[in-house]
C-alpha cells in the first residue's frame, strides 16, 4: 500500500530510517549466530570427509558408498549455508553444486564461522565491561569485574569511555562485516558475481533462443509429418474406397465398400485425434501433468509404472516440457527398445527444481544426437534445464531432465 | 495394363491395389520401398510403375530417386509419382529429359478416382500427366528472366492445361474455346517459349520443361 507521508520536519525521516538498519544488523548478528553454529558441522565435517575419502581410496569399489555419502553431505551442509546466507546477508545466485566445489567451500567457510563467534564475543565482552562499568559508577559501587578492586570514579569512566566507545563501534560493525565476508565467500566460491552472471546468462539466453526456435521448428516438422504420413493416408484411403463405391456397377460391391468406407472414416478420426493430442495434450491444461502422464501411459503399447511425487502444479512451461520429455523418451523407448517395462519418475529435486527421469529395460545404445533427443534438449535447455541421456550398450537406458521450477 | 505399386502405408497401398484391380488392371507386384520397387521393375518389366515419393529408411525422396532411376534405365516403363505436397524441383527434375510416360500428382488425387485412372492411361499411353496444382503452383513462380512472363492469362491457362498432358481437344473443351483458337494459342505459347518446330520431341512437354528450367 502506498501511503504518501509527509515528514516533517525533515530530520525526522532520516530518524525514522533507523530502525530498518537496525533490523538489518540484528539479521546480520542472527546470521553469524546461526553461523558459527554451522562453522562447527563444517569443521567436522572437513575432517570427517579427509578421513573418509581417504579409506573410500583404500576400499576401493566398495568405498562407492562412502564417497556418495560424502557428497550427499557436502550437497546438504552447502545448501543450508545457501540458505542461510541469502536470508540473512542478502540474495545470491549460485551455480548447479557439484560436491567437489562444496567441499572447498565446507574446508574454508568454517574459519568466517570462528571470526564471527570471535567478534560476537569481542562485542559482549565489551558491552559487558561497559555496563558493568557504568553502573558501578552510576550506583557509586565497586565495580566486581575486577579484583581488589578500586572504585569506579568519573577519571576512570572518562579515560575508558574513549577506547571503550571506538572497541563497541568496531565490534557492532564487525558483525555486519563477517555476513558481508560470509556472503561474498559462498558466491566466490559457489556462485556468481552478478556482471558475469549476466554475460553468461546474456550467452545463454542467446544460445537457448536459437534453440527454442530449432526446437519450434522441429515440432512443426514432425506435426507435418503426423499429417502427412497418417491423416492425409486415411482420407486418401478413405476417399479411394468412396470413389470405387460410385464406380462399382453391382448394389452389392456398393454396399461393401460404402461400408468399409464408413469403418475407414472413422480410423480417419481417430488418427486426428491421436495427431492434435501428439501436437498438444488437452489433458495437460486441464487436469495437469500428473493426470495428462498417466492418459499417455494408458496409450502406450508398453507397461509404464509411474511414480509422481509432486503435490502442487508447475508452472505450464515446465509442465510442458516435463510432458513432452517424457512422452518423447517414451516413444523412443516403444519404438527402438521394445522394453519390457518403462519407469517414469517426476520428483522435487534440490534447489526448488523437478527432476523426471525415463528408464526402460531395453538393450540401450541410444543416440543423445537422435532429432527427438536433441530437439528435447534444446526444449528443456531453453528453460535453463539440463537433459541427460545414459544409454549404455546393454542397457538400460536412463533419460534425465531437470528443469527449475521457478 | 501391368501395374507396379510402390507405397509404404499398408492401407494406401492396399486400397490402390483393389482400386487397379477393380479396373482389370493386373497388378503384378505391390512393394513398400524404392530398393524392392527397382528390384520388381528390373525382373517384371511393367507397363507402367505407380510411386510414392517419400519412403523408408529415410522418408524423404525415395521414390522419386527411384522414379528417375526408372526413367533412365527403362525409359519404356511408364511412371506415375505421387506426392504428398508439391515441391517444384521433383517436378522439373522428372519430366527434363523425357518426352513422355510420365506423370506427377499429388496424393490427394487418388481419392479422385476417375481423375487418378485418367492419368494413370494417359502416362501408359505415353503421355504426360501433371496434377493442376503442380502446374499452378509453377506457373505462379514468376522471375524476371521467365519467358512466361510474357504469355497472355489466356495462354498461360492453355500451357497449364497442356502441362497437364490434355489434348488440344480436351483443352478447347475445358475452356470453351474453339479447337483452332486453341493451337493458334498453343502457337503462341511454342514461339514465345523459342521452341522450334523439330521432329521427335514434343513441343507440348518442352514447353512445360522449357518452363520449370527457369
Amino acid at each position: 500500500m502506498l501511503v504518501n507521508r509527509v515528514v516533517y520536519p525533515p530530520d525526522l525521516a532520516d530518524r525514522s530510517a533507523i530502525s530498518p538498519l537496525l533490523r538489518r544488523w540484528l539479521g546480520a548478528l542472527a546470521g553469524v549466530l546461526l553461523g558459527t553454529v554451522t562453522a562447527v558441522s563444517e569443521l567436522l565435517f572437513s575432517v570427517l570427509a579427509l578421513l573418509a575419502l581417504g579409506l573410500a581410496r583404500i576400499l576401493g569399489r566398495r568405498g562407492r558408498l562412502l564417497q556418495s555419502a560424502v557428497a550427499e553431505t557436502a550437497l546438504a551442509l552447502s545448501e543450508l549455508e545457501i540458505r542461510r546466507i541469502a536470508r540473512f546477508h542478502g540474495r545470491l545466485h549460485t551455480d548447479v553444486l557439484t560436491p567437489r566445489r562444496c567441499r572447498l567451500y565446507l574446508g574454508l567457510r568454517w574459519s568466517i564461522g570462528l571470526l564471527g563467534i570471535g567478534v560476537v564475543l569481542l562485542l559482549t565482552l565489551c558491552l559487558l565491561v561497559a555496563g558493568s562499568m557504568v553502573s558501578a559508577w552510576g550506583l557509586n559501587g565497586g565495580w566486581g569485574l575486577i579484583e581488589n578492586s578500586d572504585r569506579v570514579d568519573s577519571g576512570l569512566v572518562a579515560v575508558a569511555a574513549l577506547p571503550g566507545i571506538l572497541l563497541i563501534f568496531v565490534a557492532v560493525v564487525g558483525v555486519a562485516g563477517v555476513g558481508s565476508l560470509d556472503h561474498w565467500f559462498v558466491i566466490h566460491v559457489l556462485g556468481r558475481q552478478s556482471d558475469r552472471l549476466l554475460h553468461q546468462r546474456v550467452a545463454e539466453l542467446t544460445s537457448s533462443r536459437d534453440h527454442v526456435v530449432d526446437a519450434i521448428n522441429d515440432e512443426r516438422r514432425r506435426i507435418e509429418r503426423d499429417l502427412h504420413d497418417g491423416v492425409q493416408q486415411q482420407l486418401v484411403a478413405l476417399g479411394m474406397l468412396i470413389g470405387r463405391a460410385r464406380r462399382a456397377d453391382k448394389p452389392d460391391k456398393m454396399h461393401d465398400l460404402l461400408a468399409q468406407a464408413h469403418i475407414a472414416s472413422q480410423g480417419a478420426i481417430s488418427e486426428l485425434r491421436e495427431v492434435a493430442n501428439r501436437v498438444y495434450p488437452i489433458a495437460l491444461d486441464q487436469s495437469g501433468l500428473h493426470a495428462a502422464i498417466e492418459t499417455m501411459a494408458q496409450r502406450a503399447s508398453v507397461p509404464i509404472r509411474i511414480t509422481y511425487e509432486l503435490t502442487e502444479r508447475l508452472r505450464p512451461a515446465v509442465e510442458t516440457v516435463i510432458y513432452f520429455v517424457v512422452s518423447e523418451a517414451v516413444t523412443n523407448a516403444t519404438k527402438h527398445a521394445f522394453p519390457q517395462l518403462v519407469e517414469v519418475t517426476v520428483t522435487h529435486q534440490r534447489f526448488d527444481r523437478v527432476l523426471a527421469t525415463i528408464t526402460d529395460d531395453g538393450p540401450g545404445g541410444a543416440d543423445p544426437s537422435g532429432t527427438g533427443l536433441s530437439g528435447l534438449a534444446r526444449r528443456v535447455a531453453a528453460l535453463d534445464g539440463t537433459l541427460t541421456v545414459h544409454s549404455p550398450v546393454g542397457g538400460p537406458t536412463v533419460v534425465t531432465a531437470s528443469v527449475p521450477c521457478g | 495394363m501391368r501395374v507396379i505399386v510402390a507405397e509404404d502405408s499398408t492401407l494406401l497401398r492396399e486400397g490402390l491395389v483393389r482400386l487397379l484391380v477393380d479396373e482389370g488392371h493386373d497388378v503384378i507386384a505391390s512393394v513398400s520401398d524404392a530398393d524392392a520397387l527397382l528390384d520388381a521393375v528390373e525382373r517384371d518389366r511393367p507397363d507402367v510403375v505407380v510411386t510414392d515419393v517419400r519412403m523408408p529408411p529415410d522418408h524423404s525422396d525415395e521414390g522419386l530417386r527411384a522414379a528417375l532411376t526408372i526413367r533412365g534405365r527403362w525409359p519404356e516403363v511408364a511412371v506415375l509419382v505421387l506426392s504428398q505436397y508439391v515441391e517444384n524441383r521433383y517436378a522439373a527434375e522428372l519430366i527434363s529429359g523425357s518426352v513422355g510416360r510420365v506423370g506427377y500428382l499429388l496424393k490427394d488425387r487418388v481419392a479422385q478416382v476417375d481423375e487418378f485412372l485418367d492419368a494413370l492411361n494417359r502416362v501408359a499411353d505415353g503421355g504426360t500427366a501433371f496434377d493442376p496444382e503442380v502446374v499452378r503452383q509453377l506457373l505462379s513462380r514468376t522471375t524476371r528472366s521467365n519467358p512466361l512472363e510474357r504469355l497472355t492469362p489466356r495462354e498461360r491457362d492453355v500451357l497449364e492445361l497442356m502441362a497437364q498432358g490434355l489434348t488440344n481437344a480436351r483443352i478447347s473443351a475445358d475452356l470453351y474455346i474453339s479447337v483452332s483458337s486453341t493451337e493458334k494459342h498453343a502457337n503462341a505459347i511454342f514461339d514465345k517459349l523459342g521452341l522450334a518446330n523439330s521432329s521427335g520431341v514434343s513441343r507440348r512437354v518442352t514447353a512445360v520443361v522449357a518452363y520449370l528450367r527457369t
